[in-house]
C-alpha cells in the first residue's frame, strides 16, 4: 500500500482540511475550520458552515457503519444521504432491527437529537450499537451536517 | 525526525515547511525527547485504531509497541505449519469497525471454518456419548439443566437469568444486583450442585462478576440476532455463538484470510514509521508542562496527551505521575485478568474409529476441552484444540512448554487410550505466560463493575484509556476497537 492509498483509505478529505493550518499549531480537530464551507444545499434555513464542517469531521465517528455520497464502502448501517426527513427503516436494502421497523416516525431534527443521545432511549431494542453523543453540541454539528447530505 | 514519517503523516504537499520549521521551534531537547501531539502506548488494536483516527484529524502520533511486534492478542501462530490462532479471530456480522476497517485495508473476509466435531464426557470416569448425556445415570444434573452439554452448563443457566436487554444496560446501576459471583448467583436461582461443579471448570465461580459474562452474552446474542427477523439465543463456551450456516448471505462469523495478526499489520503499516517496536514504557510523568514517556532502554517521549491502550494488568506496573486515585487507582490495581492456555496440533489417525466415541471430548479432569474440527477443504488431517481455562490453565501455564504437553499428553493417553500416539502437537500458548500481557482477558471480580467500571475510563490528567478492558458495549476484537474510538474522540474533544 503506498502513501497516497493509505490517505484516501483513511480520510483525505479531513487530512488535506488541517493540511494548511500548519503543524506549529495544533490542528483545529473538532472545532470549524475556515477552509471547508458547507456545501449549498436547498433547505429553508441555509446550515451555519463551521458547524457543519464540525459535524463532517465528527462524522468519522459515524462512517464505520454508515456510508454517505461521500464515504464510500459497503457498510453494516444505513447510507445516511438523505436521511432528514426520511421515514425510519425505508431503505430496502438495509439491515434493521425488527424495533425500528415497528416505529412510524421520520428523522427530524428532533428525533436525530434523540437517537444521537442514546439510541435505546427512542428505539429499545436497536440493533445500532452506539454509545451516544452526550454533548448537545457534538449532536447539533451532526445533525447540521446530515442535512447537508 | 524523519521525512519519511512527516511523508506519511502530512502528504507531500506540505512536506517542505513542515520539515523546516521544525527544528526553529524546538529547543535542542527535543533531541532527547521526540515529541508529538500523542503518545498512544501499546500496539494492539486498540490502540493502533486510536492512532489511526487522531493521524486522521492531522494529529501527530507516535505508537510505543513494548514487544517486537504489534497486534497483542490479535496473533497468528505464522511460524506453525497450521497457522493457529492463538487469540482473536472471530468477527461477527455486527463488527462494524473492525469489518470496515478490513474492507478499508483491502484484507480478505473468509467464513469461518471450525466445525467442531461431536463431543463425548468424561464424567467421574464414565465416558458418555453427546446423545446419551441427558438420560446417563452420571449426569447428576437437576430436570431443569440435564439437556444441557457439561462445557455449557455455566453459560447457559447464566444466560436464562440475563436481564440485560441494551447493550449498555450493563453499566446501569438499575442491574448492578447483578454484579455479584457466578457461584452466589447460580445458587440462589436453584443450581443443583452438580451444575455448579461443571461450570466451575470453565469460569472460577467464586472470583466472576455474573453482570460481566451478561455483559458479553447479551452483545453475542446481538450479533448472533443482528440483520435477522426472528430472534435466536445461542449458547457457547467460548467466544462467538452461531454456526455459519449455508444459506445465509452473510456468515454469522467470518476470520481474516491469512490470519488475524494481519489486521495489526496493515494498520501498523498504515502508520508507517510512527510505530514504534521494542519500546517498554516504564513511566508516564505529566507533572510537567506535558507528558513524558521514559522506556526502559532511556528514550523518551514528550506527549500533549496519553493513551494507555495496554491492559490494566500491564499499566499496573508503569509508573504514573501524578498517581491514580480513588476507584480509578483500585480499578487499575486490582481489575481481574484471566489466562486462557490453548494446545494446537493434528490428530495423525481417528482413534475414534477404535474406541467409539465421539472424536471431540470435554473432561472433568486436566485435560477440559479437545475440539476435533471438520477437515477443511484440502486438508488431509483433522485439527484439533485443547482450551483450557480456570485453574487448570493457571497450573499449566507453570510449567514450562515440554514438561505441559507431556503431562498433557499423557493425561490423554490415560484417559482415552486408543488415542495414545495418535495425535501430534504442534504449538502451546498461554496467554498469561505472555510477559506484556499476563492475560488472555480481564475479568471483573464480583462488585467490581458498580465500584468502578464507569470511574476506571475517567481520563486521568492527559492520560486516556483504551483496551478491551474498557469497553462500553462491544466485544472481542470489536471492543479493542470501540475503545480506541472513544479514546481517540475524548482526545479530540480536548486538543
Amino acid at each position: 500500500m503506498n502513501v497516497m492509498e493509505i490517505r484516501n483509505t483513511l480520510g483525505a478529505s479531513v487530512l488535506c482540511a488541517v493540511m494548511f493550518i500548519g503543524i506549529t499549531a495544533l490542528p483545529a480537530t473538532l472545532a470549524a475550520d475556515d477552509d471547508a464551507p458547507a456545501r449549498e444545499t436547498a433547505t429553508a434555513e441555509p446550515p451555519d458552515p463551521r458547524l457543519v464542517s464540525r459535524g463532517k469531521r465528527l462524522y468519522v465517528f459515524c462512517r464505520a457503519c454508515h456510508a454517505t455520497e461521500e464515504v464510500k464502502g459497503s457498510k453494516i448501517g444505513p447510507n445516511l444521504a438523505g436521511i432528514l426527513n426520511r421515514p425510519a427503516a425505508s431503505l430496502e436494502d438495509s439491515l434493521y432491527s425488527d424495533a425500528l421497523r415497528q416505529q412510524d416516525f421520520v428523522w427530524d431534527e428532533e428525533k436525530l437529537d434523540t437517537w444521537l443521545l442514546r439510541p435505546a432511549t427512542l428505539v429499545p431494542g436497536t440493533s445500532m450499537a452506539f454509545v451516544g453523543l452526550p454533548q448537545e453540541a457534538n449532536r447539533t454539528a451532526i445533525i447540521a451536517y446530515l442535512k447537508t447530505l | 525526525m524523519s521525512i519519511k514519517r512527516r511523508q506519511v503523516l502530512k502528504g507531500a504537499l506540505s512536506l517542505s515547511a513542515l520539515s523546516l520549521s521544525y527544528p526553529l521551534l524546538k529547543p535542542s531537547r527535543s533531541f532527547a525527547a521526540e515529541k508529538s501531539t500523542v503518545v498512544v502506548i501499546g500496539g494492539g488494536l486498540s490502540g493502533l485504531n486510536s492512532a489511526l483516527l487522531l493521524s486522521d484529524f492531522g494529529l501527530d502520533v507516535i505508537v510505543l509497541e513494548g514487544s517486537q511486534r504489534v497486534g497483542g492478542r490479535a496473533r497468528t501462530g505464522d511460524e506453525v505449519e497450521t497457522r493457529p490462532e492463538y487469540g482473536a479471530s472471530q468477527i461477527g456480522r455486527s463488527y462494524a469497525r473492525v469489518l470496515d476497517m478490513c474492507s478499508r485495508l483491502d484484507l480478505e473476509l473468509i467464513p469461518q471454518h471450525r466445525f467442531i466435531m461431536p463431543m463425548s464426557n468424561l464424567v467421574d470416569g464414565t465416558w458418555v456419548r453427546s446423545g446419551d448425556w441427558a438420560d446417563s445415570p452420571v449426569n447428576k444434573l437437576a430436570d431443569n439443566e440435564r439437556d444441557i452439554p457439561p462445557s455449557l452448563v455455566g453459560m447457559t443457566l447464566l444466560g436464562r437469568l440475563n436481564p440485560l436487554k441494551e447493550l449498555d444496560d450493563w453499566l446501569s446501576p438499575e442491574f448492578f444486583s447483578y454484579d455479584v459471583s457466578m457461584l452466589e448467583l447460580l445458587r440462589k436461582s436453584g443450581a443443583s450442585p452438580a451444575a455448579l461443579r461443571f461450570a466451575n471448570y470453565y469460569l472460577d465461580l467464586r472470583t466472576t462478576s455474573s453482570l460481566a459474562i451478561m455483559q458479553e452474552r447479551t452483545r453475542t446474542v446481538f450479533d448472533a440476532n443482528f440483520g435477522r427477523t426472528e430472534s435466536e439465543d445461542t449458547d457457547t463456551a467460548f467466544g462467538l455463538g452461531g454456526t455459519n450456516e449455508e444459506h445465509e448471505e452473510i456468515p454469522a462469523i467470518r476470520n481474516i484470510a491469512g490470519g488475524t495478526s494481519r489486521l495489526p499489520e496493515a494498520m501498523a503499516a498504515a502508520l508507517g514509521d510512527r510505530v514504534r517496536l521494542g519500546k517498554v514504557a516504564a513511566a508516564i510523568d505529566m507533572s510537567g508542562p506535558d507528558a513524558e514517556i521514559r522506556c526502559l532502554d532511556g528514550s523518551r517521549y514528550r506527549a500533549d496527551f496519553v493513551v494507555a491502550a495496554v491492559p490494566f494488568s500491564t499499566l499496573r506496573n508503569i509508573s504514573v505521575s501524578p498517581g491514580f486515585a480513588g476507584r480509578q487507582a483500585e480499578a487499575v490495581l486490582t481489575l481481574g485478568y484471566r489466562g486462557t492456555t490453548r494446545a494446537y496440533g493434528l490428530v495423525e489417525e481417528p482413534y475414534w474409529e477404535e474406541d467409539g466415541l465421539e472424536p471431540s471430548f470435554w473432561t472433568d479432569g486436566t485435560v477440559q476441552t479437545m475440539w476435533v474440527m471438520e477437515k477443511r477443504p484440502g486438508e488431509d488431517k483433522h485439527r484439533f484444540i485443547l482450551t483450557f481455562t480456570g485453574m487448570t490453565s493457571a497450573r499449566i501455564d507453570q510449567l514450562p512448554d515440554d514438561q505441559a504437553l507431556a503431562v498433557i499428553e499423557s493425561e490423554i493417553a490415560r484417559i482415552r487410550p486408543a488415542a495414545a500416539g495418535k495425535f501430534r502437537f504442534m504449538a502451546l500458548y498461554g496467554w498469561r505466560k505472555n510477559p506484556l500481557i499476563q492475560g488472555c482477558r480481564h475479568m471483573f471480580a464480583p462488585g467490581q463493575i458498580a465500584r468502578f467500571a464507569r470511574e476506571m475510563i475517567v481520563p486521568h490528567d492527559r492520560l486516556h484509556f483504551a483496551g478491551e478492558h474498557t469497553r462500553r458495549m462491544e466485544f472481542g476484537m470489536e471492543s479493542a476497537m470501540e475503545s480506541g474510538e472513544r479514546a481517540a474522540f475524548e482526545i479530540l474533544q480536548r486538543a
